[in-house]
């Protein structure tokens, strides 16, 4: 087997390592901005359990996580398939992260705009589409990215479960060829590419939908 | 009794073992981080262009790859080389080059938070930059740095169950080893889970402590969770 080839089989595998992490970008935020909302309510039961689910998600090692919910909730009768138990774990994870990133920018937002918007006549519903989530997601991108590349680099736990991603591909081809140092040194630049181009495309995302002025981070 | 928890009770030493081998590791990291960490931020301030450069590279290439990744490549590679560590060392180095550039990370955004002119006029008072870097710029950019650097030692907690994946017999590792005999996997991992919330919990109450301790009026600290 050439290098050639093993860089081949690295790199399909790196299409389930993105193929996991946008996946999990996507449960991420979705939890994340659910959870951000629910901060909203003033209801006493609903703040104790938002704060019970962050320090529960944010505790845990991702991997225990993911080992409960593979390994253990069969025993339930709850079969999960490998991907999806990977991208629940990272979903619930991260968007205990992206909460509370989320409820920062929301914070950040000025309360002389809001009282502003009521006094125009704006519904609370409007006031938080129209004025309070466009400038919560534009403040938002610095911790919004930090924790997706967070995401990416959890990834890599999804070869105990099966999942056919970069380290899975890596390790049978190392067992195969007995060339680890180059396979894992090839796998890391593959990595931090991917990294790379997460990054520069949040950047780019973020300079498009700026608004000068507006304080960012 | 319960089944499970007579399985617990007839493993304890081994679970304690694991305990003992998970906080070790922690404790090594922690300490070996923070200290790289300084030195690693030390660098970043130097004179020497490509020096920067070299550090710059480091902390972005440790920040952008798994943790998973540099130990693979160490303890699966390396023999390669002839160099066979054993999986604490392996763990230990590799965690202490991830965890060092993350905190040396936290100290520049401290740093780019101070107020230079405190530095002009230590170098006007005479101090050479060994003496502005650890009276003036170290104590300052620590001190705001607390919630992210106590944030890292949880991380590191946490992080340490992956080094059971190259073979570490951390506590992780011990539980998967009664799961496979006992079958129960759900209850032990649960256990698992709930004891790391407990320990995470500790460090917790600890990381308030200290922040209030060393915090100092109007210097705002930095938290980068």
């Amino acid at each position: 087997m050439t290098f050639w080839n093993i860089l081949l089989i690295l790199v399909k595998g790196a299409g389930y390592t993105v193929l996991v992490t946008l996946a999990s970008i996507g449960a991420g935020l979705a939890v994340g901005l659910l959870l951000a909302v629910l901060s909203l309510v003033r209801w006493k039961t609903v703040r104790l359990l938002l704060a019970a689910y962050t320090y529960v998600f944010r505790s845990i090692p991702v991997l225990v996580l993911l080992f409960i919910v593979f390994f253990g909730l069969p025993g339930m009768g709850i079969r999960i398939p490998p991907f999806f138990s990977m991208v629940l774990c990272l979903g619930l994870v991260s968007g205990a992260y992206l909460a509370e990133i989320f409820r920062g920018a929301m914070a950040a937002v000025s309360r002389d705009e809001i009282t502003a918007a009521e006094a125009m006549g704006m519904k609370r519903v409007q006031i938080f589409l129209y004025v309070i989530w466009p400038q919560m997601f534009r403040m938002a991108v610095p911790g919004m990215t930090n924790e997706f590349t967070s995401i990416l680099k959890y990834t890599p736990f999804a070869y105990t479960v099966g999942i056919p991603e970069i380290m899975k591909e890596a390790m049978s081809l190392a067992a195969l060829t007995l060339r680890g140092l180059e396979i894992y040194l090839a796998v890391g630049i593959l990595y931090y590419l991917i990294y790379k181009v997460f990054v520069v495309s949040f950047e780019t995302l973020e300079k498009r939908f700026r608004i000068p002025g507006l304080a960012g981070e | 009794m319960d089944a499970f928890l007579q399985d617990l009770i007839h493993y304890s030493p081994q679970i304690l073992a694991g305990l003992k081998n998970t906080l070790l590791l922690m404790a090594v990291m922690s300490i070996a981080g923070l200290a790289g960490g300084i030195g690693v931020f030390y660098l970043t301030l130097g004179k020497n262009r490509l020096l920067r450069w070299g550090t710059e590279r480091y902390i972005s290439f440790f920040i952008g790859t798994p943790l998973l990744v540099h130990l693979f490549l160490m303890y699966y590679g390396l023999p390669q080389l002839g160099i066979r560590l054993s999986a604490f060392a392996v763990a230990v180095i590799g965690f202490t080059l991830n965890v060092s550039a993350y905190n040396a990370r936290y100290l520049m955004t401290a740093y780019n938070g101070l107020d230079k002119t405190q530095i002009e006029a230590a170098r006007a008072q005479g101090f050479r930059f060994g003496q502005t870097f650890r009276l003036i710029i170290l104590p300052q950019t620590l001190r705001l740095s607390v919630p992210s650097l106590t944030n890292q030692v949880i991380q590191n907690l946490k992080d340490t169950s992956v080094a059971f994946l190259i073979q570490y017999p951390d506590f992780f590792a011990q539980m998967q080893e009664i799961a496979s005999t006992n079958f129960q996997f759900l209850k032990t991992y649960v256990a698992a889970g709930l004891v790391y919330l407990a320990l995470v919990s500790v460090i917790v109450a600890a990381a308030r402590r200290l922040e209030r301790k060393t915090a100092l009026p109007g210097l705002e600290t930095l938290d980068h969770a």
